[in-house]
């Protein structure tokens, strides 16, 4: 179970001790080892990680969408009390879109090009609110209205490839409102759309969090986005948590390295031309060989023996906020030379415990 | 999309590609197996087969299936499964005359049509269509009665229905590495076009061959049997399978041996090649994805 | 789009001057050949040149293609040499026999082909898979003479259940011809003894025809069913919780039967050209049946008669195929 020990009324999501696994002939790919996290209502969690980290597939298992070569091995997805990995597939279906939806990263091919969009909205409100066709239609037309969609009628009969990348992520989540989802899993919502409109689908997606309509687990690469959205982030390296924390302490404070390094890595305006830009050495590590003690250890600036021996324990900070790192906790390293960019070391402005 | 890469390096990995595909399916091996097996019984026919298939025993004639005749005797007395192991030879032979020809010809002027592009694809690709509306068995009929019917020019009929599609599919697969990079680093590099071409463009081509080289042995050996079966292709006494099943038709229904073995030989042997086919297929589309 | 359609169109006299090229080309190379087979061993030279002349086939090539093509756009595919009979009426007759038998193979194969292959599709890997795939090669393996003659084995001498040939007893007269085709005339003028029996004496060729594309069209269905089942409006469908048959049926079908649509193209090819063995080994009198034995006879006119009118068809039949492909798919632009 998450450290935040009993289930308050407030929480949505709990995730503990998740692990997903993928059968290759290269061999046993471990995408997700060990994840916990939770959601609470009203409020956007984020999940960062590079391309690869497995936070997509923390997603797609929220739902029981893993499907072989892939495997959920391990741990428990609670839902408002129910372990929807205990559940039954057709118990899982009722929850999928009723009360967790989703929306995916490149919205030109996450609705079916054959069908007008109002078809496919149709189709997923009969299946969860109302078997009546009429009824379906007007519940449809009236999300489209609150994704700020101009003419909904018209929309409902266009096909996906008539609309725009900001229209359709707005159709998405239309279809998630419509169904009145409690939690929205956006994977990379804004990803694949140009810069400006990102900034709107953001702004609509707190706009709802905001009136109590759903909470959100936002999952990106993007840190700016991550940043401006989240109340709370977790730092997702090679398929576990590495950090996790309210925005204020993670983005102030940031404890593990390799946090510090996707910060570090965020170009500001006022760099200049001829600052280089900061990017992470080395490379993700292969999921299925995976290093012993710390993930992070091989790219780490601060490693030390103790990081590529063991792995490292989760430890707390403050404020809800969670870091596995040797150079925290009871047994913490320290480092004297700080080979890295930062001229701080690391554990400055925590209290070694 | 994703680059096409070249296809000349990395051979230890392609190794473990092959096993895993093989594992994977199981049916593409035992197409291997099928045609491997009927390959040899081809080559070691003088020494499998029972009796010779020419010998003619009157006596005999006309036996239903037994210790001493497997498979029975026809209409002369001839041994049927001598018959049909000969058969064998005959129809490797037909099909791999036929593709190799119609492989050879089509690949040449698809890469060539397809390199090139301009009037001389144009005209290529209008000849194809032209071919290839009508119907691919009625123009072999028709080519192969022109020329007196025999074994040698049913294979230049069938030759000539195949090569188009031969050409269709290496055009395509030519115009969609045309513009790799690969290539145009061969030209940057000052590779004239007929080297291009022949060293770097064909040998990428050479999965697509490959799939329809086997799965056109599977169709020459049908329509040489179909057209030995209309008296069009292979002349008695030759023992062509499909001249069999024709020669046993007019003793149907009593004397069902002589249809059925010949019948399931061509079957066997199609089915070897065409599970063949399907196997590099899906071993080429597990390397892309 | 309209520029497409016109030049589509257009290709076609074209594709059709080639083939008859083609056609001519073949059959004049080897001079002579059905007058022999007319006039018999012992004609004199004085009567086959007279015959030659009689058909102009003493003119010089060029003159006599340029005859013939005129010829055609006249309707005028020349005579039967054996039987003396203009070729154009004799097609006439053969003609609505076969386009019934195709006719009635398509409606078979896309009525037992595509459920097969969602089916396989669906139950991937599983035993309906295997089975799938093992009867779409088996399926095009096998000869269709022989398969003709297995069916014939079983259905006509085994069971007694079916005719040996022919397309309608001669007990029963035929149904009054409208389009010719037998099965339509019959249920048109509700002629139900003719239907019946058109319907005993058809079913066994059709289904011939039928069982090597069921096995390519359930195959093609398959492989287009599992394809789509991989795009991300699937995984939609599937996080919005709809049910696995409104995801298989009507999210992936409609979006993996394009293939399928454009194979029916190659498929009615396939049909009406190997059309020729089934129809002789059932002895149903159609354009195949004509042909091959005009070929066996040596007689020119009527095979390539046939074999233009078939491509003809061919070739109408795969525009209007890749017209249906628009319709269906409208993100298809030229």
């Amino acid at each position: 179970m998450s450290p935040m020990t009993m289930a308050s009324p407030d929480e949505l999501l709990n995730v503990a001790a998740l692990a997903v696994e993928f059968r290759t002939y290269g061999g046993l790919v471990k995408a997700v080892e060990g994840v916990d996290f939770d959601v609470r209502r009203q409020e956007i969690v984020g999940l960062i990680g590079e391309t690869g980290c497995g936070k997509t597939v923390t997603g797609y298992s929220l739902l029981r969408l893993i499907r072989p070569p892939g495997r959920i091995t391990r741990g428990q997805i609670v839902f408002q009390g129910r372990d929807l990995l205990a559940m039954k597939e057709s118990e899982v279906r009722a929850i999928r879109g009723r009360e967790i939806a989703m929306i995916f990263q490149r919205p030109m091919s996450s609705l079916n090009p054959v069908f007008a969009v109002g078809t496919q909205l149709v189709d997923v409100i009969r299946q969860h609110k109302t078997r009546d066709k009429r009824r379906a239609r007007e519940i449809a037309i009236r999300s489209l209205d609150e994704v700020a969609l101009p003419e909904p009628q018209s929309i409902m009969l266009k096909r996906p490839f008539m609309l725009s990348g900001g229209m359709q992520q707005r159709v998405m989540i239309a279809m998630a409102l419509a169904c009145e989802a409690s939690l929205l899993v956006a994977d990379e919502p804004t990803t694949a759309l140009d810069v400006s409109i990102q900034l709107q689908i953001l702004k609509l997606v707190r706009r709802f969090v905001e009136n109590g309509r759903m909470a959100v687990l936002l999952i990106s690469h993007d840190m700016s986005v991550i940043g401006s959205m989240c109340d709370r982030i977790n730092v997702m390296y090679a398929g576990g948590i590495v950090e996790s924390g309210p925005k204020e302490g993670i983005i102030d404070q940031p404890a593990h390295p390799y946090t510090k390094a996707l910060l570090e890595a965020i170009p500001e305006m006022s760099q200049g031309r001829t600052q280089r830009l900061r990017a992470i050495d080395g490379t993700v590590p292969s999921l299925i060989h995976l290093p012993q003690g710390c993930r992070f250890a091989p790219r780490c600036s601060w490693a030390s023996e103790k990081c590529t021996r063991a792995f490292p324990p989760r430890v707390l900070l403050g404020q809800d906020h969670y870091v596995s790192c040797h150079l925290y906790g009871k047994e913490a390293v320290v480092q004297v030379q700080a080979v890295g960019r930062s001229s701080e070391s690391p554990g400055a402005g925590y209290p070694s415990a | 999309m994703m680059q096409p890469t070249s296809v000349r390096r990395r051979r230890g990995e392609r190794t473990r590609y092959a096993v895993y595909a093989v594992r994977h399916s199981p049916l593409s091996l035992i197409g291997f197996l099928i045609v491997l097996t009927l390959a040899f019984v081809a080559i070691l026919a003088p020494w499998i087969a029972p009796y010779d298939p020419y010998k003619l025993s009157i006596g005999d004639r006309l036996q239903p299936p037994s210790w001493q005749h497997l498979a029975g005797t026809d209409i002369v007395g001839r041994d049927l499964l001598s018959r049909v192991i000969y058969g064998t030879r005959i129809s490797f032979l037909v099909g791999i005359a036929v593709v190799t020809v119609s492989i050879s010809v089509g690949v040449v002027l698809a890469a060539m049509a397809g390199f090139y592009g301009g009037a001389l694809d144009m005209v290529l690709m209008r000849i194809t269509d032209a071919f290839l509306a009508i119907p691919g068995f009625a123009l072999a009929m028709v080519a192969a009665a022109v020329f007196k019917p025999s074994l040698f020019n049913m294979i230049w009929a069938i030759t000539l229905v195949s090569w188009p599609w031969n050409a269709r599919i290496i055009r395509a697969e030519v115009l969609r590495l045309r513009n790799a990079d690969f290539v145009l680093v061969q030209k940057a590099l000052g590779a004239g076009s007929m080297r291009m071409i022949f060293l770097h463009i064909i040998p990428n081509c050479m999965g697509p061959i490959l799939v329809q080289a086997s799965l056109q042995l599977g169709l020459t050996i049908l329509a040489s049997a179909g057209l030995s079966f209309l008296g069009l292709g292979v002349q008695p006494p030759l023992p062509d399978w499909g001249l069999m099943v024709a020669e046993g038709r007019t003793y149907l229904p009593g004397r069902w041996w002589l249809v059925t073995f010949p019948g399931l030989a061509i079957f066997l042997l199609v089915t070897g090649f065409l599970l063949a086919g399907d196997g590099i297929r899906d071993l080429l589309e597990r390397e892309v994805s | 789009m309209l520029r497409y359609v016109l030049l589509r169109v257009a290709s076609i006299p074209l594709v059709m001057f080639l083939v008859v090229a083609i056609m001519f080309s073949l059959t004049h190379i080897v001079p002579g050949g059905a007058i022999q087979v007319a006039l018999g061993p012992h004609a004199t030279i004085e009567r086959i040149e007279a015959m030659k002349a009689k058909y102009g086939l003493d003119k010089p090539l060029p003159v006599q293609f340029f005859t013939y093509v005129r010829n055609i756009l006249r309707g005028d595919f020349g005579d039967s040499i054996v039987r003396q009979k203009p070729v154009i009426s004799e097609i006439g007759t053969f003609l609505p026999a076969s386009v019934e038998l195709v006719v009635l193979a398509t409606v078979l194969i896309v009525v037992i082909g595509v459920p097969l292959g969602v089916m396989a599709a669906t139950h991937k890997n599983g035993f309906l898979d295997y089975l799938c795939r093992g009867i779409a090669i088996g399926g095009v393996s096998l000869p269709s003479f022989w398969l003709a003659l297995m069916l014939l084995l079983a259905f006509s001498f085994g069971l007694h259940l079916l005719p040996t040939g022919g397309r309608i007893d001669p007990s029963v007269s035929p149904p009054a011809h409208i389009t010719g085709m037998y099965l339509f005339d019959s249920l048109f003028t509700g002629n139900w003894a003719a239907f019946l029996d058109s319907m005993r004496h058809i079913i066994l060729p059709a289904f011939t025809l039928a069982i090597t594309n069921i096995s390519t069209t359930a195959r093609l269905t398959r492989d287009g069913m599992l394809k789509v089942l991989k795009e991300d409006f699937i995984a939609l469908a599937w996080a919005y919780g709809l049910s696995p048959r409104k995801v298989y049926y009507k999210y992936a079908l409609k979006n993996a039967i394009l293939p399928s649509i454009t194979n029916l193209g190659m498929t009615l090819a396939y049909l009406l050209g190997g059309d020729f063995i089934v129809e002789t080994v059932f002895s149903f009198p159609g354009l195949g049946f004509y042909a091959t034995m005009a070929l066996l006879q040596v007689d020119y006119a009527p095979i390539v008669g046939a074999a233009i009118i078939i491509s003809f068809m061919y070739l109408c039949t795969n525009l209007v195929v890749d017209l249906l492909y628009i319709l269906v798919d409208p993100r298809i632009k030229f």
